[in-house]
């Protein structure tokens, strides 16, 4: 059979690997043949698939580079992370501030309010001295409403925090999810796959190791 | 209620550790009787090498979650009858329910008023009081 000959008008030529498929005449080389055939696709998918990795992975990079690094420069997924953290500490040291005022300040209201009880229940003879001992207590007791409902509200780093944990939990995911897929179709599609013992350190030997495979 | 217990407050974050200590603090519970730890694997040693009168814990948190704490403390014979709030932003069904049937004794939502802890803390031990008599 010639693989070489002209099809007839509206057929296409077989696959060079089917072709020798069919020309197969022992076990052997039928076996070879069909094992060459499965892998060209197989390749070929694995081949999409780091492709489509790759765009992903593109993808994200170009979301980072929204975050702009102090120096100015596009960030990566690390130190997008790594701002994560930073408003996790910034809103962390706020709140711890705002509670060392208010258990500082606190105590002088509740004892601001107990003198001006005492004082008011002398029954002091001066008018200044009424008013003054009824002002100071009306104070300290709206001192010691304020400062409970300030303690309630630093909550709100809690809160906004487990959120931002979430978000970076969700983005080192994404990131481990991406190495695995690249490594894993890299691997599938005959590329030699890199070290996958030793931990990927940053951003650039992410980018090693995609163009490795040739994505 | 006494205000006279060894409590400890578990929770990842250290600004909820704190507000918690000081809606007790704002409630007449003295500060030398309050503990902390930052999730239920540092919790667990403290719970078992000191008496506690109750436990206040999180429930999302690193390495150890607050409901394993919880099974874990049911789970065990000299704390299985500690009493035990869960305060946490977590309101689904699915997890209050899974709390009620690990044998949490109480639940708040965050954020919360001293108000609402007292309310909480007061049911627990009028609860507990009525089991005993």
């Amino acid at each position: 059979m010639n693989d070489t000959a002209n099809p007839p008008a509206g057929f296409h030529p077989l696959p060079v690997e089917l072709c020798a498929l069919l020309r197969a005449d022992d076990q052997a080389s039928f076996d070879a043949a069909l094992d060459q055939l499965l892998r060209n696709r197989e390749q070929s998918i694995f081949r999409a698939l780091g492709t489509l990795a790759r765009d992903l992975h593109d993808a994200i990079k170009r979301l980072t580079q929204d975050i702009p690094t102090e120096a100015g420069q596009a960030a990566s997924l690390e130190s997008a992370r790594h701002r994560l953290q930073e408003v996790l500490d910034m809103g962390s040291k706020a709140a711890h501030q705002s509670l060392t005022m208010v258990e500082e300040l606190r105590p002088q209201a509740q004892a601001l309010t107990a003198a001006a009880e005492a004082r008011l229940a002398a029954r002091p003879s001066e008018a200044a001295d009424l008013a003054l001992a009824s002002q100071a207590g009306t104070f300290g007791q709206a001192c010691q409403q304020a400062f409970s409902t300030m303690i309630v509200e630093q909550s709100w780093q809690d809160l906004a925090g487990q959120r931002v944990k979430q978000v970076d939990a969700f983005i080192g995911r994404v990131d481990i999810a991406m190495r695995e897929l690249v490594q894993l179709t890299g691997s599938l599609s005959g590329a030699q796959p890199p070290d996958t013992t030793q931990r990927v350190a940053d951003q650039d030997d992410v980018d090693r190791m995609l163009a490795e495979f040739g994505f | 209620m006494s205000t006279n217990l060894k409590i400890l407050i578990v929770d990842d974050f250290s600004t909820m550790r704190r507000i918690i200590r000081n809606l007790l603090l704002e409630l007449g519970y003295p500060n030398t009787g309050i503990q902390e730890a930052d999730d239920g694997s540092t919790a667990l040693p403290l719970l078992k090498s000191q008496s506690f009168d109750l436990l206040i814990t999180d429930w999302n948190m690193p390495i150890m979650t607050g409901i394993d704490l919880l099974r874990e403390v049911r789970n065990t014979p000299s704390l299985k009858t500690l009493p035990v709030l869960m305060v946490t932003a977590e309101n689904s069904r699915e997890q209050i329910i899974d709390a009620a049937k690990a044998g949490v004794n109480g639940y708040i939502i965050k954020p919360f008023t001293a108000v609402t802890l007292k309310e909480k803390l007061d049911k627990i031990f009028e609860r507990i009081a009525a089991q005993g008599s």
